[in-house]
C-alpha cells in the first residue's frame, strides 16, 4: 500500500466531556493516526477510550476542536460520507436480529454504498469465508455463539471496504473460550496492513499485533509507543503501574 | 340555538356518567382484586373458571353484554343494569391487571413471608398488594378511560345520558356536527385528565425504579 | 326460541356474521396501516410533525369511538359527502384505533436496542433509511403481540356499527329480540363473538410465532 504512513485521522484540539463536564474524555486533544497501522488504545476503565473512537464515527459529538478524516473535516454534512469509509465493530456485536447472517453482511454495501446486490453478496460470501462462517450465511444471529456473532460483525465491517475499522472492545462481551477466534481474525487483518484503531484490554494481543499503543488518561494520550517500548520501557509512571497490574500479574 | 344552550342541554345527562364511572371503578377494583388474587393462587378449578370468564369477556363486545343483561334479567333500574354490565365487562380486565401485577413481584417474597409464618392472605394484604398498587395505577387508568368511553353505550339500556340527550337535541336542531363535537370535547377532557394522572404516576413509579437501580449500582 | 323462529333468523345471523367479519378485517388492516404511518412519521423526529401526531393520538385515544362514529355518520351528509354507513364506521375505527396502534409501535420503537441503531448509523445510512430498514422492522415484530390484542378489540368495536343502521352480528341479535322478545338471540350472538375471538387468537398465535425475532 503506497499511501501507508500518511495521516488517516487527525484530532485537532478536541474537547469532549461528560456528565456536566465532570468526566473528561478529551482535553485539548491533538493526535494523528497513521494509515496502514494497527493502533491500540488502552487505559483504565472509565477513561473514555470507547467514546474517543466513537467520535471518529460521529456516534458521539465533540464539544470543541475538529476531527479530520482523510482530509475531510467531520461535520454534519460530511458525517454520512465519512461513515461509509469508516467501519465499526462493537462490543456487543449489534447484528441486526431480523436479518440472516448474509443479509447483515450485505445490508450496508447495498443500502449505504448503493452497490449491486450480486456484487455485495459475492464479496460478502468471500468475507464470511475469511472469518470461517460461509456455511452459516443463512443462519439468524440468534443461532450463533458470541464468537461467531462477532466474526460476522467483522465480516460486515470488511464488506463496507472501509479505509479504517474501529474496534470497540470487541472481545469484552465474549466468553473466555471464544476470545481467541476473534483475536486471530483481527491479527490476520492487522498483518494485511489494514488501518485499525482498537480499544481493548487484551494486552497480549496488543503486544503481538499493534504497530502503536497509546494510553489514554485525563483526556490525553500520555504515552504512545511501539509495543516493545510500551511494555518494557514505559516513560510514564501510571502506565508502568497499569502494565504491572494488567499484564505482569 | 346557541352553543352554550346546547352545552347546557347535553350536560343535563352528564350526571349519569359521573355517577356510573366511580361506581364501576370501585366495583371493578373489588372484583379484580378478589379474582386476581384467587387466580394468582393457582387452584386448578377456580383458575379455570376465572380464565373462562376472562377469555369470554375479551371476546364479547360491551354493547352485547349490556343488551343481553337488559333483555334477560330485570335488575330494578336501567342504571343498575348498566352498572352490573360494565362491572362484569371491565372486572375481567382489572382481574388480569391485578394478576399481572402480582406475577411481577419476585417469587422469593412469598417464600420469605411463609418462612415468617404468615398466611397467604396476610402475605397478600401486607406484602403484595401495597407493592403492586402504585405499579398498576397507570394500567388501571388506561382501563378506566375505557370505562368512561363505554358509558356512551348505556343509552341502549334506556339510560337518559349524554348520548340520549344528543339524539333529542339533533332532532330539534338538525346540527349533529356541533352536538357530537361538544360531546367529543366533554369526553376528551375527562379521559385526558385520567390519562394525565396515569402518565404522572408512571413517571414517578419509573423514577423510583431508576433511583433504586442507581442505588444498587452505587453499592 | 323455536326451531322455526331460528331457521327464519339464521339468514340474518349469517348476514350479520359476514358483515362483522369483513368489517373487522377491513378495520384491522386500515388501523394497522394508519398506525404505522403515524408511528413512522413520528419516528423521523421532526419537531412540529411529532407535536401534531402527539396531539392527534391524544385526542383519539381519549374520545369515545361511538361519538366519532356518530360525528362522521351524521356529519358527512352535512358537507354533502355521501358515504355508505359501513365506510363511516371503518373510517371512525381507523381514526381511533390507528392512534392506539401508533402508540404501541412508538413504545416498541423506544425499545429497539440502541446498539442496533448505531450499527446502522455507523454504516453511513440516513435517518430515514435507519427508520425504514432497522427501527421499523424490529419495532413492528416486537409489537405484533400487542397489535394483535388491539385487533381483537377492533372486532368488538364493530358491534357499534349496529348503532348506525348496519346489520352486523349485534344488530342481527337485536332484530330477533325486537320481533319475538326473546333474548336467546343476543346470547347466541355473544357466543359467536367469543368464537370469532378464539379463532382470531389462534391465527394470531401462528403469526406471532412466525415473526418473532430471537436475540
Amino acid at each position: 500500500m503506497s499511501e501507508d504512513g500518511k495521516v488517516l485521522v487527525e484530532f485537532k484540539n478536541v474537547d469532549k466531556r461528560f456528565g456536566g463536564g465532570k468526566i473528561i474524555v478529551m482535553d485539548d486533544f491533538s493526535f494523528s493516526f497513521t494509515k496502514g497501522e494497527t493502533h491500540i488504545i488502552c487505559g483504565r476503565s472509565g477513561a473514555g477510550k470507547s467514546t474517543l473512537i466513537r467520535c471518529i464515527n460521529a456516534l458521539e459529538t465533540i464539544d470543541k476542536g475538529s476531527i479530520i478524516i482523510e482530509g475531510q473535516e467531520l461535520g454534519h454534512k460530511t458525517m454520512h460520507d465519512i461513515r461509509k469509509k469508516v467501519a465499526m465493530v462493537f462490543q456487543d456485536f449489534n447484528l441486526f436480529p431480523h436479518m440472516s447472517v448474509l443479509e447483515n453482511v450485505t445490508f450496508g454495501p447495498i443500502r449505504s454504498l448503493k452497490k449491486k446486490k450480486e456484487e455485495a453478496i459475492e464479496s460478502g460470501l468471500m468475507y464470511l469465508d475469511r472469518v470461517g462462517l460461509r456455511d452459516r450465511a443463512d443462519a439468524k444471529p440468534a443461532q450463533l455463539s458470541g464468537g461467531q456473532k462477532q466474526r460476522v460483525a467483522i465480516a460486515r465491517a470488511l464488506n463496507m471496504h472501509p479505509d479504517l475499522i474501529l474496534f470497540d472492545e470487541p472481545t469484552s462481551a465474549l466468553d473466555p473460550e471464544m476470545v481467541g477466534e476473534v483475536l486471530n481474525i483481527m491479527k490476520m487483518l492487522s498483518e494485511e496492513g489494514r488501518s485499525m484503531i482498537v480499544v481493548t484490554h487484551e494486552m497480549s494481543f496488543a503486544k503481538e499485533a499493534a504497530d502503536k499503543i497509546s494510553f489514554l488518561e485525563n483526556g490525553k494520550f500520555i504515552e504512545t509507543a511501539d509495543p516493545d517500548t510500551f511494555f518494557d520501557h514505559p516513560k510514564h509512571e501510571s502506565v508502568k503501574k497499569f502494565i504491572d497490574q494488567v499484564y505482569n500479574k | 340555538m346557541h352553543l352554550h344552550e346546547m352545552v347546557v342541554y347535553i350536560t343535563r345527562g352528564i350526571g349519569i356518567t359521573f355517577k356510573l364511572v366511580p361506581c364501576v371503578i370501585v366495583s371493578t377494583l373489588i372484583v379484580g382484586m378478589i379474582l386476581g388474587i384467587l387466580r394468582f393462587k393457582n387452584i386448578k378449578v377456580i383458575s379455570q373458571i376465572i380464565d373462562l370468564y376472562v377469555t369470554a369477556i375479551r371476546g364479547i363486545p360491551p354493547l352485547v353484554i349490556l343488551m343481553a343483561l337488559y333483555f334477560t334479567v330485570k335488575l330494578g333500574s336501567s342504571f343498575m343494569t348498566a352498572f352490573v354490565a360494565l362491572t362484569i365487562y371491565h372486572g375481567a380486565y382489572v382481574t388480569e391487571i391485578v394478576r399481572g401485577g402480582l406475577e411481577a413481584v419476585p417469587k422469593g417474597q412469598m417464600d420469605a413471608g411463609k418462612s415468617l409464618g404468615l398466611g397467604y392472605m396476610r402475605i397478600m394484604a401486607s406484602v403484595y398488594i401495597p407493592q403492586i398498587m402504585l405499579q398498576i395505577i397507570p394500567t388501571l387508568c388506561g382501563q378506566y378511560i375505557l370505562v368512561v368511553k363505554d358509558t356512551t353505550l348505556v343509552s341502549v339500556v334506556g339510560l337518559q345520558d349524554i348520548m340520549w340527550n344528543a339524539k333529542e337535541l339533533i332532532a330539534v336542531t338538525y346540527d349533529p356536527i356541533r352536538v357530537y363535537f361538544i360531546i367529543g370535547v366533554l369526553y376528551f377532557v375527562v379521559c385526558f385528565i385520567i390519562d394525565l394522572i396515569a402518565s404522572r404516576v408512571e413517571k414517578s413509579v419509573s423514577g423510583r425504579y431508576q433511583a433504586q437501580l442507581a442505588e444498587k449500582g452505587a453499592q | 326460541m323455536t326451531s322455526l323462529q331460528f331457521s327464519s333468523w339464521l339468514p340474518i345471523l349469517l348476514h350479520g356474521l359476514r358483515v362483522t367479519v369483513l368489517a373487522s378485517l377491513a378495520g384491522i388492516v386500515t388501523s394497522i396501516i394508519w398506525g404505522c404511518i403515524l408511528a413512522s412519521l413520528r419516528a423521523l423526529e421532526i419537531k412540529p410533525l411529532s407535536m401534531i401526531i402527539r396531539a392527534y393520538t391524544s385526542i383519539f385515544r381519549n374520545t369515545p369511538l361511538l361519538v366519532v362514529m356518530f360525528f362522521l355518520f351524521y356529519g358527512f351528509p352535512m358537507i354533502n359527502l355521501d358515504l355508505p354507513a359501513i365506510a363511516c364506521g371503518i373510517i371512525a375505527i381507523t381514526l381511533n384505533e390507528g392512534a392506539f396502534v401508533a402508540e404501541i409501535i412508538r413504545g416498541a420503537i423506544q425499545n429497539v436496542k440502541k446498539g442496533e441503531i448505531e450499527a446502522a448509523r455507523s454504516m453511513g445510512l440516513s435517518r430515514a433509511q435507519v427508520v425504514h430498514h432497522i427501527i421499523f422492522p424490529l419495532a413492528i415484530r416486537d409489537s405484533v403481540p400487542m397489535i394483535l390484542g388491539q385487533s381483537s378489540i377492533i372486532i368488538k368495536d364493530t358491534s357499534l356499527f349496529s348503532m348506525i343502521m348496519i346489520i352486523d352480528l349485534t344488530a342481527a341479535g337485536r332484530q330477533f329480540y325486537a320481533k319475538y322478545f326473546n333474548p336467546t338471540s343476543i346470547w347466541i350472538v355473544g357466543l359467536v363473538y367469543i368464537a370469532l375471538f378464539l379463532i382470531f387468537s389462534l391465527i394470531g398465535r401462528l403469526i406471532e410465532r412466525k415473526v418473532r425475532v430471537n436475540r
